[in-house]
């Protein structure tokens, strides 16, 4: 968990800068790594502060590990987005739904529709299932003159 | 002190020509604007900055209430806005258009609504 949002310029911090560093390096590279933050760590629309002003130290610090996701909020709808081989996923809000990236010139909330009253809300789900086995297989032909 | 007519051309020559330097530094200097932008939850003024493409600007910020911040991505410029200070952000507009700015420090309720725009023309 990364809080990038109690601090009032929305940054992470060099404490907790040097705990995830800390943190990360007792991980094997390849091992199975899970982020929950408020605020986008990469840059999705600085214009309406859709960023972390020291989120780029962040994923710095998660690159070298290959098996990366990351969940976040803030922006209130779904966006799926890929920094090199980490996957960033925010899910809709269940309060009211925010315009996609600069598709209108303030970041203000989509005006209530009486007709469609849940248009843009929601939540999600997600299931983690361990992948199945995987098999190495060596194949060895019969040879002849062998004991 | 007995100069030569071609030394003496070539005094007054680089002297003229050293006065035109300065004279296009302090002409370029003069040029350049400053704007005074004053910050209060939740807002600018003025909240909208019109500049000129290629001039120099200094933005001179002051808050009445609270720490607020100002963030202009397309200009690579933010700073805080401290109670009792002056800060200033200086940068020259590379291309034309109207550009968004932000509170980039939570200032209250109303802190997302804090924007304004720089106009280049």
């Amino acid at each position: 968990m990364i809080d990038n949002v109690s601090d009032p310029g929305a940054s992470i911090g060099d404490e907790q800068l040097s705990w995830l560093a800390a943190d990360l390096e007792k991980q094997a590279p390849e091992a199975r790594i899970v982020v929950f933050t408020h605020r986008p760590l990469f840059d999705l629309y600085p214009q309406w502060d859709w960023a972390t002003r020291d989120g780029a130290r962040a994923l710095a610090l998660l690159m070298p590990h290959t098996n990366v996701t990351v969940f976040y909020g803030h922006i209130h709808q779904e966006h799926h987005q890929m920094t090199g081989h980490i996957a960033h996923h925010s899910a809709k809000s269940l309060i009211f739904p925010l315009p996609a990236p600069g598709s209108q010139p303030k970041r203000t909330p989509l005006a209530w529709d009486s007709a469609q009253p849940y248009r843009g809300l929601g939540f999600r789900e997600v299931e983690a299932e361990r992948k199945n086995a995987q098999y190495n297989i060596t194949e060895f032909p019969v040879q002849k003159g062998t004991s | 002190m007995n100069l030569s007519r071609e030394r003496r051309r070539f005094l007054i020559g680089s002297a003229s020509a050293g006065l035109c330097a300065i004279a296009a530094m302090a002409g370029a200097q003069s040029q350049e604007q400053v704007i005074k932008v004053v910050a209060r939850r939740f807002t600018y003024a003025p909240d909208r900055i019109l500049l000129k493409k290629g001039l120099p600007v200094t933005l001179e910020f002051s808050t009445l209430d609270v720490p607020m911040g100002f963030n202009a991505p397309d200009f690579g410029v933010r700073t805080d806005i401290l109670p009792g200070k002056v800060s200033r952000v200086r940068f020259t507009p590379d291309k034309a258009g109207e550009f968004s700015f932000h509170c980039d420090l939570f200032c209250g309720s109303g802190h997302e609504d804090m924007t304004g725009a720089i106009v280049v023309t």
